[in-house]
């Protein structure tokens, strides 16, 4: 039992990756099945097989986890084939979520509907029964209103309920004791109950965290159970582990139970892969940037940890659990390039996609779009996979008649597509990084995606970020990560509304807190390689409406020295963040929160070196600085490892090419990782700007 | 590559003006700047409105004469480190609650760029009960209190002395210190990224994107002006009065001119200005102008200076939508803008309907401010659910969106969020059935609210209008209108009292306010709607069954209905 296999099954690809006893990593990359997800991932795993020169049920029997990345709850959400669900809710309150505070995100747009609600308006059933601001029951809980409403949503066909009652984050009685009389009398359904799922102040950010869970569960649930039984078919007896949109793993029960965590379950392998390529490094602090063919996405990797949000809002409906801050903008090869009717130029978030895909692809696609751009300027040295040969010269004709509109020639629009979408990821990473307070100065930026080493180093100069990593396998990047996800669980304390004329916090009743918070995750996870923990606060000026998440200064526990600690870091971090600090202002912990860490694999498991790949050893023409300028390619497997090299250069890879621009120096590493800097510096003296003393971040 | 440039830099612009209120939203601490009633805005050493973040459209609208009025006073005075602050509504600001904070931006020491942060503050003084409204103020001292432009800081020195003088005539002092400094680090925060944009682009590339950009937004609007019917067309609507010393209903009037890629609004012939708060500032019908017009184009353009080329609005001092000295102001944000911009959807209905709204529901809130017994802190709160947007040709109305001043850019604050903030607890808060105005596409819903008042001699105002059968929202092309505003208040000795509106109440604990908001009017005849959602709005209890066979025309033995309310 020495073997662990990751698996992530996104729309298009299963990706798989295999690491052995002796560190050596195999990766298999095949079709996905949507109609069925485990058939590709089955077959998956035979192919992983044969190239391990193993047969499946040998593998499988060396094989101790599986780790499995799914898009099956994020596409359920997005085509809207999740489970047909109820909401019960407090008397009063029926449209709490439909009425989605009042607000769009494109306010001058009319002329097109709102978001279809997950829940009708039909299956929203109220029952008497409330708690005040306090927590202090108001009027008691209607348990015969709670069973007529499960009779209507069994006579409704429902296959999951949502409960979530006012002011529950502060005593979740009422929805233990509804859940229980509705278990009763629904049988099978699906049950989500926000006081389990989302302990948190907001009523309407608990309901449709709450409802979202209760719309995707059925549905994971019913994968993995297909699944489990696939694998046990198989013989397979070890644990399956499911990635989470916090980026680290959890047990097949869990998973299904807070299906609202696997929300990010694909995407969120990355920061895993992203965290072990800047380790290796001995770099702290990194943005890692995924651009494919739809969207250019944005997150933090920090000291080996992710950046966590409770704000975000997947395809519009906001949860509050912690997962990834990942943002996104609607830039990626597909993204199509228009003028306005004012005539300035525009790039997304209209996308080809993958079909037609862009014009040089032949398909059908007509519209220019950042990969026929790419294409005329000579970026694309590598493959495309599929066997698929690109048309340059269908490119020329779309970029043509965008530059007819903009008074310029086809290659001149195809370098003003570039830059504008450049300009547009760098617009958005700016944001990212503000966001957490950080300095671009002293991160590293980890490019993955089919066209993210493309476009990496033109946004590394735009926001001066001294140095760009471009990883080895980066096509598989996610199931790579997933090897290396620790199980990860995130517990939330709330202090806000207990007492409002209580005094500052108290370090004891902190200290307390955080004690019977690490308690539960003892019990949670297993604690025998070990439990790491996280101590954070959200924090916030008396009176403020948001908090600033900090982390608690390194020490044994909460005492005044780490309280006062704590607020120094937020005064600084909000005069970062925000322009202003009033450190003569009182302030108050709204919660506290821990994340806690058990590792799944042994610290020393190395990351190897990618296998060469074709040699494509030549030269090309590609433009840089207003001209053709013919510039070499070379093979990222066959360059001399850790040999300074100039650009301007295109080295292709699995599935990519990175462009070193002039006045870019790169290396490759040992472990196949890109490397590119300033020409004017070194490796050493990069690598050791990004090693020193580090500003305090946000989370 | 100018057009490419040009493109940079308005994206980058209007990134600088987003993560501006991004810090805004994020730092702020009053309710009304967390419900997003706040703007962020640029503009040019040459006073052109460049790019903006317009969460609430009609503050927007108003930043070019906010600025104007800091220009007046100071141009040849501008240093490197001060900070402007303005509410007054006759030195260019829209009305006293918005505060505009405008700050200079240098580069290696010229004038390049200003920044301007704007927002509803909890409080700006005067005798008002909430958020700045005062139904009896009958002139501008009786409004608020009046801030000219001066500056909060002078070459990077705070001025003690302004800001003392500014908070020490107010009851919510710490709010808006802490929202003023909220303000002020936003626009450090774009004075910032600018200076880094210069440095990364030049001064010349980028000045020369800037005049490139503004002509984009110029042609833009131009084109989508072109593509209304050439002709003079007329529209009337009204106020439903102007505030506790003047109740009778008071008129906008509106004569909008078509001439290709022009068009003139013209409000001359509005009525007279009224001793109340309900009068209009210029600056506010301008505003209140471009929510229209940019609420009937191409959603996806900018909103700059360079728009304002391609339009004027014409307005007579002395009236309703051109107060001067010495008219109250404060409710002009809501009322008269919403009656502007009917005016202007039903003139340019008469056009085309299918360029047009059928009519949005009026603002009516009620907004309780005082102390909370229960924590000692101050508050400031409302309590109802938001009324519903009209319908186009195409779409149903949003439900529960609020007023057109807004265009849904707000967010309600969170019904956990206000019972912890506040001495009042939202008992009910839902749709109400039949309260869109029906159509082959329908208004958005209005709601229907109950909210109890958990403290002692709280006082309430009720402001805004939609409370008469003349300014319900109109419904187009056969489309019908929605019911009116409305609220009674069943007070805990068993008293019941409706409020009239635009006036003062105080309310104690266990006092109880129904509030019923209208929905949007319907567009297109009601009959025409499609059956399967006819049936889908009585199953989900947004319809009656007596309004669908009534109003709709539904078959009443159609047996696939099912009464959901």
């Amino acid at each position: 039992m020495t073997h662990r296999i990751a698996v992530d099954v996104g729309g298009t690809f299963t990706d798989l990756a295999l690491l052995g006893p002796d560190g050596v990593e195999l990766v298999h990359k095949t079709g996905s099945t949507p109609a069925e997800p485990s058939d590709g991932l089955v077959a998956g795993l035979g192919g992983l097989a044969a190239k391990a020169g193993l047969p499946l049920a040998g593998l499988l029997a060396r094989t101790d986890a599986l780790v499995h990345g799914t898009t099956i709850t994020t596409n359920a959400l997005v085509t809207g084939t999740g489970a047909r669900t109820g909401l019960l809710a407090t008397e009063g309150l029926r449209d709490v979520l439909l009425a989605r505070q009042g607000s769009r995100a494109d306010q001058f747009d009319s002329r097109t509907a709102p978001p279809p609600p997950l829940v009708p308006r039909h299956l929203i059933e109220t029952v008497a029964g409330r708690l005040d601001r306090t927590g202090a029951e108001a009027v008691p809980l209607d348990e015969d209103g709670v069973r007529r409403a499960a009779r209507r949503f069994r006579a409704a066909g429902v296959e999951a309920v949502a409960v979530c009652f006012v002011f529950s984050y502060l005593d979740g009685g009422h929805e233990r004791r509804a859940a229980e009389i509705l278990a009763a009398e629904l049988p099978g359904v699906f049950l989500s109950v926000s006081s389990r799922v989302a302990p948190e102040v907001r009523l309407y950010e608990r309901t449709s965290t709450t409802v979202l869970n209760a719309y995707v569960g059925p549905v994971l649930r019913a994968h993995l159970d297909r699944l489990s039984g696939r694998l046990a078919g198989l013989g397979y007896t070890g644990r399956v582990l499911v990635v989470q949109s916090n980026g680290g793993v959890a047990d097949m029960e869990r998973a299904a139970e807070r299906a609202v965590g696997t929300l990010l379950s694909g995407p969120a392998g990355a920061p895993a892969a992203v965290a072990a390529v800047t380790a290796e490094l001995g770099v702290p602090d990194a943005m890692a940037i995924d651009m494919g063919g739809t969207s250019f996405e944005v997150s933090l990797s920090s000291g080996g940890a992710t950046g966590i949000t409770t704000r975000a809002e997947p395809a519009g409906h906001p949860v509050s659990v912690p997962m990834l801050d990942i943002a996104t903008i609607g830039a990626g090869g597909g993204s199509i390039a228009r003028t306005t009717p004012g005539g300035l130029l525009r790039v997304g978030p209209a996308s080809a996609g993958a079909d037609p895909g862009p014009a040089c692809y032949g398909r059908g696609g007509g519209e220019p779009t950042v990969t026929d751009a790419d294409l005329l300027l000579g970026y694309l040295a590598g493959g495309f996979g599929d066997g698929l040969e690109p048309s340059a010269d269908l490119a020329r004709d779309a970029l043509a008649g965008l530059g007819r509109r903009l008074g310029l020639g086809p290659v001149e629009a195809a370098a003003g597509v570039h830059r504008a979408v450049n300009a547009e990821m760098a617009d958005s990473l700016r944001l990212a990084i503000a966001r957490h307070g950080l300095d671009p100065h002293r991160l590293a930026l980890v490019a993955a995606g089919g066209a993210g080493p493309v476009h990496a180093a033109e946004l590394a100069r735009d926001l001066e970020i001294p140095l760009v990593v471009v990883p080895a396998g980066a096509s598989v990047l996610c199931a790579r990560g997933m090897l290396r996800a620790d199980l990860v669980r995130h517990y939330v304390h709330t202090l806000l509304g207990r007492d409002p004329r209580a005094a500052a916090t108290d370090p004891a009743e902190a200290e307390a807190a955080f004690a019977r918070l690490e308690g539960d995750a003892a019990r949670d996870l297993p604690v025998d390689a070990g439990l790491r923990f996280t101590r954070l606060a959200d924090v916030r000026y008396v009176g403020q409406v948001h908090e600033v998440t900090v982390p608690f200064p390194d020490g044994p526990g909460v005492d005044a020295a780490a309280l006062a600690g704590l607020l120094a870091r937020f005064h600084r971090l909000h005069e970062r963040l925000y322009g202003f600090a009033q450190p003569e202002v009182p302030t108050e912990l709204v919660n506290l929160r821990l994340e806690a860490r058990s590792p799944t694999l042994a610290p020393d498991a190395a990351v190897p070196a990618a296998p060469p790949g074709p040699e494509r050893d030549g030269t090309r023409r590609a433009w840089f600085d207003g001209a053709f300028r013919e510039v070499p390619v070379r093979d990222v497997g066959a360059v001399p490892v850790d040999e300074r090299q100039e650009g301007p250069a295109l080295l292709a890879g699995e599935g990519t090419t990175t462009v070193v621009p002039p006045g870019f120096a790169f290396e490759i590493t040992a472990s196949g990782t890109v490397l590119l800097f300033g020409a004017d510096r070194d490796r050493a003296g990069v690598l050791a700007g990004l090693r020193g003393a580090r500003p305090e971040a946000v989370r | 590559m100018t057009a490419v440039l040009a493109s940079v830099i308005d994206n980058r612009l209007h990134a600088i003006a987003a993560r501006m209120a991004d810090a805004m939203l994020r730092s702020c601490r009053s309710a009304a700047f967390q419900s997003r009633d706040l703007v962020t805005g640029i503009f040019d050493a040459d006073g052109n409105w460049i790019a903006t973040k317009d969460f609430i459209p009609v503050l927007a609208g108003s930043l070019p004469s906010a600025y104007e009025g800091v220009l007046a006073k100071f141009a040849g005075d501008v240093g490197e480190g001060d900070v402007f602050v303005l509410n007054d509504p006759y030195h260019g600001n829209n009305h006293p609650p918005d505060v505009t904070v405008l700050k200079p931006v240098f580069h290696r020491g010229v004038l390049r760029f200003w920044t301007a942060t704007k927002g509803h503050h909890a409080d700006v003084g005067g005798s008002g009960a909430g958020l700045g409204y005062n139904p009896g103020a009958r002139d501008c001292w009786e409004d608020a209190l009046r801030v000219p432009p001066v500056r909060l800081y002078r070459r990077g020195e705070r001025q003690d002395d302004v800001w003392d003088l500014i908070l020490l005539n107010l009851r919510l002092r710490d709010a808006v210190e802490g929202d003023l400094h909220c303000q002020i680090g936003a626009a450090a925060i774009g004075e910032r990224e600018l200076v880094a944009m210069l440095d990364a682009f030049g001064v010349d590339p980028v000045l020369e994107a800037v005049a490139a950009q503004l002509a984009a937004s110029a042609r833009h609007l131009r084109a989508e002006i072109a593509r209304w019917p050439d002709g003079t067309y007329e529209a009337v609507r009204h106020l439903d009065d102007g505030g506790e010393h003047h109740r009778e209903p008071i008129a906008v009037r509106l004569r909008l001119t078509v001439a290709g890629e022009r068009a003139v609004f013209d409000f001359t012939g509005s009525d007279p200005q009224v001793a109340g708060y309900a009068n209009s500032t210029r600056a506010n019908t301008v505003a209140a102008t471009l929510v229209a017009l940019f609420g009937a184009t191409d959603p996806a353009q900018r909103r700059t200076s360079g728009a304002l080329s391609a339009i004027e609005v014409r307005t007579r001092p002395g009236t309703i939508a051109h107060a001067v000295e010495p008219a109250a102001t404060t409710l002009c944000t809501i009322t008269a803008c919403e009656a502007i911009v009917e005016a202007v959807w039903l003139a340019l209905a008469a056009a085309d309907p299918a360029l047009s709204h059928a009519g949005w529901c009026r603002g009516y809130a009620f907004a309780a401010i005082g102390v909370d017994a229960r924590t000692g802190r101050p508050f400031g709160a409302t309590g109802a659910l938001k009324g519903g947007s009209g319908a186009t040709a195409g779409c149903d109305g949003w439900d529960a969106i609020g007023p057109p001043v807004a265009m849904g850019g707000g967010r309600e604050v969170d019904v956990e969020l206000h019972e912890l903030g506040a001495p009042a607890t939202v008992l009910h808060q839902g749709f109400a059935t039949d309260s869109a105005g029906a159509g082959r596409w329908r208004g958005g819903l209005g709601g229907f609210s109950r909210w109890r008042i958990d403290q002692d001699g709280v006082r309430v105002v009720c402001i805004g209008s939609g409370a008469l059968e003349r300014t319900v929202p109109y419904g187009l092309a056969g489309g019908l209108a929605a019911p009116a505003n409305r609220s009674v208040v069943r007070h805990r000795d068993g008293r019941v009292t409706v409020p009239r509106t635009n006036s003062t109440l105080v309310l104690d604990r266990g006092d109880v306010i129904e509030i019923h908001t209208s929905g949007g009017g319907g567009y297109g005849d009601p009959r025409e709607r499609p059956r399967a959602a006819v049936r889908a709005d009585v199953r989900d209890g947004l319809v009656s069954a007596a309004a669908a066979r009534d109003v709709y025309g539904l078959d009443p033995t159609d047996d696939d209905v099912e009464d959901g309310a």
